[in-house]
């Protein structure tokens, strides 16, 4: 078993960022919240998937809500406890670790800030391997498997309980209830027993977000960040990244009827003369070099800002800013016929069928 | 047959009605003329070259004596312009019948040219025609293939160009790095072809993948190199620590793991990441060739220098690989006769064909592998211990899979997602069941045994989600019999699995047994020996099963 200490926040502040692949929440006011909290928490365990009781119970918590205001709110991490007390006596069983539904963005801090203070182990998996905007998108979704109960609590600590079967209308239950209460909330959910667990989560992605991050405060040169990047990313069961372009942002337009926005850059080093544009509906979902498919959703289509060499979500970019475009490949649970009906490029609305990094760049990887 | 240029096709011409023959530019300028050069009509005669002449094909034109610096024994009989073409004046051919005057000094001939004569000088000078067009389209050609060659090989997309039949015309270098040939394209994914047509007649096609930019240069090209070693292994990383540093260097290396570890691909490593990365990579398994042939094999032989030889003789692949690597492969079952020449190749540097006596310098790196104990074979004399200590430089020992348990997930990952590529499948995973299975077995075959393992589940399966049920029958045995009898993997258990007076072990169990003791022949003796039967009895009941 692991312990993550002070010595893990930012790393995984970093590598929550690269994960969240432009999206998944600002986890800036989070990482103050983790700070404080592991100031006097002095260690969480973390558990491998292969260590979890099979008889024992775990649940999941997070925080779900539209980005902005999840970026400008300044959690306490007793709110999803409220929702954690509820989801326990709702099934009437104690509750022997947590773990996230998306290690990526806010919900890799908010979850270790909860497990810190609920002095309750963390797993080392959870159930999308980067950031995604809807509930079912999940492999708890793909393994058929229901997020029941859902208990959220709002800023107000007052406690919701959803029971829904269809995760479609979990997910439009609980938007509804959202935007009534400050487009915030805090929950706990998938109460699940270890034996099962072990069958729906993605391994060892906690660890892969504080490998990732660790990178990032390694190094300072763009070479051996890249460099270490792919190393680490090829020793994942993701892949290897790969340098997609480097260059300028020169335009940040929304295209209202699809709900995307895109993202125009000028290249510059090596990429002089040539474009890449991107498409975003809060994550990255598919990037063109000249007018040709570089990378598409499940991938992930991650920036880093060149001048600092700290990973950015699409929040922080402005026209001018020179960014490097990394593609990661989604783990491979997700590139599967069944999961690309779920997180497919035609789940966002994008006509063609997807087409993998290792197929765009066979002779990269192999 | 020889092919006739048009400087060849005017003298033979000229040789054969015994005239000059000049070949002028549409500008009138001299292109070429027969002869020596006592007539120079570097420009055609002005007047010929005047608009307003109208060239007629039997038109007789009469060009001045001291134009052509004719002296006083020869005369001027004939003089014919034929135009090549009506719209560019001046382009065309001068025909010049110059003939000696007799001993009085007169004109012996008549000069009215026959019908027959001027038609036979139209069809010659068209054929000659022809013959300009043909080689400034060659020239042409040349022009548009060099430029093909220059711009294809600015690519990163490999290109292929076939002919209608589709023959191989063309191929540029990324193709070439790619090692893509006719027959293994149809492996490469995301190939694009295009077809040419003249009208509604196919001409040929090429064959395309889309480019992979290079990053970085050659800071990438290390990255790209790197992306087959899969490891999270200490001894991993301490490995790809050593390769980089001695790939700068000429060093010979030792690479030393268990069959299937994947030494090859380390070798070639080594060579990728070295100044010799654009020279020849090649490899040869000592184990693999007849020792009689080994030699032969190694160093080249000279035509006829033994019976079945090749009359024009062979290069070796020390040759093959000058200037760039030879990766001699199982080295420690090579024969004591060509470990001395190994030796003395390894000091001396230059090879001597069989049945040669010339010396070849070579300037090889040389990466020798071996599953063998080379230091058990020293002692037992099978193995020269000068040559051991020439190739023993830089050792690199590859670990065996079965001790990086934590690389098998990532690995079976890597490969699956290769295998279903290759073979244009939706991709797949594996059950966290199977996953652990596999996690849990021995793999006496390493890397190798996983690929195969990896492939063969890849092609047996067409859902989603391989389970235990997908996995080859020997590892689902294993499984089931680890779960009837949990304690097997310890030895004392291994004893009870010895065969009872009635009968022998099962296929089952005899598969776990050669998991445990081994595949190699040394260990087949053990399991024999262990189960108390002949090592031919055991290769009986194993052919059985197999």
């Amino acid at each position: 078993m692991k312990y993550i200490d002070q010595s893990w926040i930012k790393p995984l502040y970093l590598g929550s960022i690269f994960l969240g692949a432009g999206g998944g929440g600002k986890p800036d006011n989070i990482l103050l919240l983790c700070q404080k909290i592991f100031s006097k928490v002095l260690t969480v365990p973390l558990l491998d998937i292969e260590e979890l009781a099979e008889d024992k119970v775990y649940a999941a918590t997070g925080l779900v809500g539209s980005p902005e205001v999840v970026d400008d709110f300044f959690c306490t991490g007793q709110e999803s406890l409220e929702a954690l007390n509820r989801l326990s006596k709702s099934i009437n069983s104690p509750l022997a670790g947590l773990f996230t539904l998306e290690c990526a963005g806010v919900n890799i801090l908010y979850p270790l800030c909860v497990a810190g203070l609920a002095k309750l182990p963390l797993i080392n998996g959870d159930c999308i391997g980067r950031a995604f905007p809807e509930l079912q998108m999940t492999t708890f979704h793909l393994n058929n498997q229901a997020l029941r109960p859902f208990v959220f609590s709002n800023t107000e600590k007052k406690v919701y309980e959803f029971d829904d079967k269809d995760n479609f209308m979990l997910e439009l239950n609980i938007r509804h209830i959202l935007s009534q209460v400050d487009n915030i909330g805090f929950f706990a959910t998938c109460p699940t027993k270890g034996k099962e667990l072990q069958k729906i989560l993605i391994p060892h992605t906690f660890t892969l977000a504080y490998e990732i991050g660790r990178v990032f405060t390694t190094y300072t040169s763009y070479e051996d960040m890249l460099y270490n990047l792919i190393k680490t990313t090829r020793n994942s069961i993701y892949g290897a990244c790969i340098e997609l372009f480097i260059g300028t942002v020169q335009q940040i337009e929304n295209i209202e009827h699809k709900h995307w926005q895109a993202i125009y850059l000028k290249g510059i080093k090596d990429y002089q003369e040539e474009t890449l544009q991107i498409l975003t509906q809060n994550e990255n979902l598919i990037a063109y070099k000249n007018n040709k498919l570089a990378a598409m959703v499940p991938d992930l289509i991650s920036m880093i800002d060149i001048d600092t060499l700290k990973p950015i979500n699409n929040n922080t970019i402005s026209p001018g800013m020179n960014i490097a475009v990394l593609g990661t490949p989604a783990p491979l649970v997700w590139k599967t016929k069944d999961a690309l009906n779920i997180v497919g490029p035609q789940c966002f609305g994008y006509k063609s069928p997807y087409k993998s990094l290792e197929e765009l760049y066979f002779n990269y990887y192999y | 047959m020889r092919k006739i240029s048009s400087q060849d096709f005017l003298n033979t011409v000229a040789q054969g009605l015994n005239c000059r023959i000049y070949s002028y530019s549409k500008k009138g300028f001299l292109l070429r003329a027969t002869g020596t050069s006592q007539y120079n009509l570097d420009f055609l005669p002005a007047f010929i070259n005047d608009a307003k002449t109208k060239f007629l094909l039997n038109q007789h034109i009469t060009i001045n004596s001291e134009e052509l610096s004719l002296d006083n024994k020869h005369f001027l009989l004939h003089e014919v312009f034929v135009p090549l073409t009506e719209l560019e004046k001046g382009f065309g051919l001068l025909w010049l019948f110059i003939k000696e005057k007799d001993q009085q000094g007169k004109k012996t001939e008549s000069h009215i040219l026959s019908e027959d004569k001027l038609r036979l000088l139209q069809t010659l000078s068209h054929i000659y025609k022809v013959l300009i067009t043909t080689e400034d389209m060659r020239e042409e050609i040349s022009l548009y293939r060099q430029l093909l060659n220059f711009t294809s090989n600015m690519l990163a997309n490999s290109l292929i160009l076939y002919d209608k039949k589709e023959n191989i015309l063309f191929y540029n270098n990324a193709a070439k790095k790619m090692g893509i040939t006719k027959n293994n394209f149809k492996k490469v994914l995301d190939v694009n072809t295009k077809d040419f047509y003249q009208g509604n007649k196919l001409l040929g096609k090429i064959k395309y993948t889309s480019a992979h930019k290079e990053l970085l240069g050659h800071y990438n090209n290390t990255i790209k190199n790197f992306n087959k070693i899969i490891g999270k292994d200490p001894q991993t990383d301490k490995i790809v620590t050593i390769i980089k540093q001695v790939a700068a260097t000429d060093t010979t290396v030792l690479l030393r793991g268990e069959s299937g570890t994947g030494k090859e691909e380390y070798a070639k490593l080594i060579h990728n990441l070295s100044p010799r990365q654009n020279e020849p990579f090649v490899a040869l398994n000592c184990a693999a060739i007849p020792e009689n042939l080994l030699e032969s094999e190694l160093f080249g032989y000279e035509g006829g220098s033994f019976t079945g030889a090749k009359k024009e003789g062979n290069i070796g692949k020390f040759q093959l690989a000058h200037n760039g690597t030879i990766f001699l492969d199982e080295i420690g079952d090579m024969p004591l006769t060509l470990q001395v020449k190994l030796l003395r190749f390894l000091q001396e540097r230059y090879v001597e064909p069989v049945g040669s006596n010339k010396k070849i310098p070579i300037d090889v790196r040389i990466i020798c592998a071996t599953h063998q104990n080379l230091e058990e074979q020293i002692q037992l004399g099978e193995f020269r211990e000068d040559l051991f200590y020439r190739i023993n430089v830089i050792p690199i020992t590859i670990p065996s899979l079965h001790y990086r348990k934590d690389d098998i997930e990532l690995l079976i990952t890597y490969y699956v997602k290769k295998f279903c590529l290759l073979q244009k499948k939706d991709f797949m995973t594996f059950s966290y069941e199977s996953m652990n299975t596999l996690k849990n077995y021995n793999w006496p075959g390493n890397v190798r045994e996983l690929m195969n393992v990896v492939e063969y589940c890849v092609t047996m399966t067409n859902k989603s989600v391989i389970s235990n049920n997908d996995l080859p029958t020997y590892m689902q045995s294993e499984r089931k019999f680890n779960q009837i009898n949990t304690e097997i993997t310890s030895p004392p258990h291994i004893k009870q699995m010895k065969p009872n007076k009635t009968g022998k072990p099962s296929p089952q169990e005899l598969l776990i047994l050669l998991d445990k003791f081994g595949r190699g022949t040394e260990d087949k003796k053990k399991l024999a020996q262990h189960l108390n039967i002949s090592l031919a009895t055991l290769y009986r009941w194993l052919a059985k099963i197999n």
